[in-house]
């Protein structure tokens, strides 16, 4: 085939798991509603700990430790693979070579109980391999929960036989995920690619870790993630999964698949400004953003809503906000923007393929997510921000922005599907 | 700008870089595989990092896994006769149209400052769960305040991003065995395509991050692909040409590999090797047959 032979990405299903509820019904009626799925912790005695709330997906049935992003994924594939109509091949068949998976999966979180007890195995080791040859048990963990490994048993959960891309970019990993997706069956490379990524770090090391960076939020928990909102503090750590099944357009067509939505557009940038921080200017968001819009050979007046990364730290936010003015100039006030996360917290690797779940609802239902939680006007936040739930609003083209520690960034477009 | 309708770019290959236990450049890693060392193990004596990253605030902060790709990745560049941010200026192109195609394992999380915090956290012949409470105020005096940050996979990129002002497209894979070869893949279409001039493959592994207790072999790999028409008008050294075999009519299997615990390095590296080999034949190289030599069914 010629290199330059591009097939059309469409989506026809897709699956969630977050903090707003199990499922595309639940996280649309939270999203319509306005529900917070922000809570006190309790996964873990926060007492004297210094953050107290989260984004937990309350599911008993649901593993702690190191297998709960797997099992999240499992639950969002089962529901994104039953919308598509998609069947598992028959096993006589094996695998099909046309179906890839393109996935992320959050650093797996450490063991500190089954540590803690063996504390008398690994006390005199200095180094991890000295101390994993002690501890088969964590070892055994940790290799369960290895991005591959876990990618492995996806793709036979969903018949995938084709390329399987693990890939990893801290927050915008979700986002990376489904365009490198959209990449595979552009080039022909597959048929079908089940994408998404999954992550739980509510965990104690996990928040103690961006406690460290100075990125969480302090707040009580009904008001704790406040995006873009001048007295803004920080982020509130979510987990959960989402997953989406792209499709080469004409093979959803020959099977009478229903779109959902095209997958129009993707983008990805580097900042190379610093480690910790994003550039003031949003320099890296943008290019991402202009990215995205060239792939989709949109120009930026196209988008009708913006699901904006929004963490609710004082530079990410000011940041953002400095790159949608840079590409949306005057036209900045007519676009609708939100951040989610208000609601969902920080899903991290998980919450750019959960927010992009979320703006295919939005498209789907012709509903503009809130920005909760949204009081004070920050004058370097100067956006059309949805501040209440259930307004309505005719879409027809959406972007969701993911950007990550390390200066990465990357933006998606969906478009509603033409009936 | 999107592949769409626009004729396929040729991609030309214009530096190689390794680093390994055999010492730096491509030949010393040849030269060590062929002398049977590979099985065993093994790490880089003498690395000096700071011969490649001058930034000694930078070095500070950086895994070793990190300064070892890019270490890899200064010595493609300086191949590619790129060997600062400037000298990509000069020759063109813009710090928005060149990116990196990385390829890590996952990085331990088990470092000595955790560890001390947990031991101190759950005294010795006291079972059961510690107080988080304790646990908390120890790891807040005790861990390294970007620990978070020096532990993800695609600060890799981050790094070398910073060393060569490179904004363009960025991809981490995080596939095992199949990672490393997934950087060359992803990288040639990102330029075939049209989304970048210059695409910095890179991959390292060093015993200080791994996962495991086999036997680890501390190497480094980076490779600089770049739009032919790019490599062509700055007057690049052209090792070869790679393309993808076009057969009429039939669609490209190139990224089909296992995804199994191997390291991405190694793979990188097979490729790297297996690249320079088919380019000596002549003719270019096609994508699928370097694939298909490092692991990847073709």
């Amino acid at each position: 085939m010629s290199a330059a032979r591009t097939y059309g990405c469409v989506i026809t299903g897709a699956g969630v798991v977050s903090p707003l509820g199990r499922g595309l019904e639940a996280t649309r009626a939270a999203l319509r509603e306005g529900r917070s799925g922000i809570a006190p912790i309790r996964a873990f005695d926060t007492q004297g700990f210094p953050v107290n709330c989260a984004g937990e997906v309350a599911d008993r049935e649901l593993p702690p430790g190191a297998g709960r992003p797997e099992a999240m994924a499992e639950q969002a594939l089962a529901e994104a693979l039953a919308q598509a109509g998609l069947e598992l091949p028959r096993p006589e068949a094996g695998l099909d070579p046309r179906r890839a998976v393109s996935f992320a999966v959050g650093k797996p979180t450490l063991d500190l109980e089954t540590l803690a007890r063996t504390r008398g195995q690994w006390a005199a080791a200095c180094a991890p391999r000295q101390l994993l040859q002690r501890l088969p048990a964590v070892e055994r963990q940790r290799a369960e929960a290895d991005p591959s490994a876990v990618l492995r048993r996806l793709a036979r959960r969903s018949g995938a036989g084709g390329p399987l891309y693990a890939s990893y970019t801290a927050c915008a990993s979700g986002n990376d995920a489904i365009g490198l997706g959209k990449r595979l069956i552009e080039r022909g490379e597959a048929e079908v690619v089940i994408a998404g990524a999954t992550d739980a770090q509510v965990h104690p090391l996990s928040l103690l870790e961006f406690e460290l960076l100075s990125a969480l939020s302090h707040e009580p928990w009904e008001r704790a993630c406040r995006p873009f909102d001048r007295e803004r503090t920080g982020f509130v750590v979510g987990e959960g999964a989402a997953v989406v099944i792209l499709e080469e357009a004409g093979h959803a067509r020959r099977r009478q698949a229903r779109a959902l939505a095209q997958l129009a557009g993707y983008g990805s940038s580097l900042d190379c400004y610093g480690l910790t921080k994003c550039h003031p200017q949003g320099r890296g968001a943008a290019l991402a953003i202009r990215a995205a819009l060239a792939d989709a050979e949109l120009e930026p007046e196209a988008i009708d809503y913006l699901n904006a990364h929004g963490t609710g730290t004082v530079l990410n936010d000011q940041a953002e906000a400095a790159a949608i003015h840079q590409v949306w100039g005057a036209a900045t006030a007519r676009l609708p923007v939100s951040s989610t996360k208000a609601m969902t917290g920080h899903l991290l690797t998980a919450a750019s393929a959960v927010e992009a779940v979320i703006t295919l609802l939005a498209l789907a239902e012709g509903m503009l997510p809130p920005n909760l939680n949204y009081q004070h006007r920050d004058p370097d936040c100067d956006l059309h921000l949805v501040t209440r739930a259930g307004q309505r609003a005719p879409l027809r083209t959406a972007m969701s922005n993911g950007f990550g520690f390390g200066g990465q960034n990357s933006s998606l477009i969906l478009q509603a599907a033409i009936a | 700008m999107s592949g769409g309708g626009q004729p396929a770019r040729r991609v030309a290959v214009t530096g190689l870089g390794a680093l390994s236990p055999g010492g730096g450049g491509v030949a010393a890693y040849r030269g060590w595989l062929a002398a049977g060392h590979g099985a065993a193990g093994g790490t880089i004596v003498g690395f000096e990092p700071g011969r490649y990253i001058r930034s000694a605030k930078l070095l500070r902060s950086m895994h070793r896994t990190f300064q070892l790709v890019a270490a890899a990745a200064v010595e493609a560049m300086r191949a590619a006769g790129l060997p600062t941010a400037e000298s990509l200026v000069a020759a063109g192109i813009a710090p928005e149209r060149a990116g990196i195609a990385a390829a890590l394992a996952d990085l331990s999380p088990l470092t000595p400052d955790l560890l001390q915090a947990l031991a101190q956290a759950a005294p010795e012949g006291e079972a059961g769960t510690p107080g988080w409470a304790r646990f908390a105020e120890l790891a807040l005096h005790q861990l390294h305040p970007f620990r978070r940050l020096t532990l993800l996979a695609n600060m890799a990129a981050a790094h070398t991003s910073l060393l060569y002002g490179l904004q363009g497209p960025s991809f981490t894979f995080t596939t095992g065995a199949a990672a490393g070869t997934q950087t060359i893949a992803e990288a040639y279409w990102t330029i075939a395509h049209g989304r970048a001039e210059l695409m910095l493959c890179q991959a390292a592994e060093s015993p200080d991050q791994a996962c495991t207790a086999e036997p680890v072999v501390e190497i480094a790999g980076a490779v600089v692909l770049e739009s032919w028409e790019s490599a062509a008008q700055r007057k690049a050294p052209i090792l070869t040409e790679l393309r993808a075999e076009a057969v009429a009519g039939a669609r490209p299997q190139f990224s089909l590999a296992e995804p199994g615990a191997g390291s991405p390095a190694a793979s990188l590296l097979a490729a790297l090797l297996r690249l320079e080999e088919l380019a000596a034949a002549g003719g270019g190289v096609a994508l699928g047959e370097l694939l298909g030599a490092s692991g990847a069914a073709a």
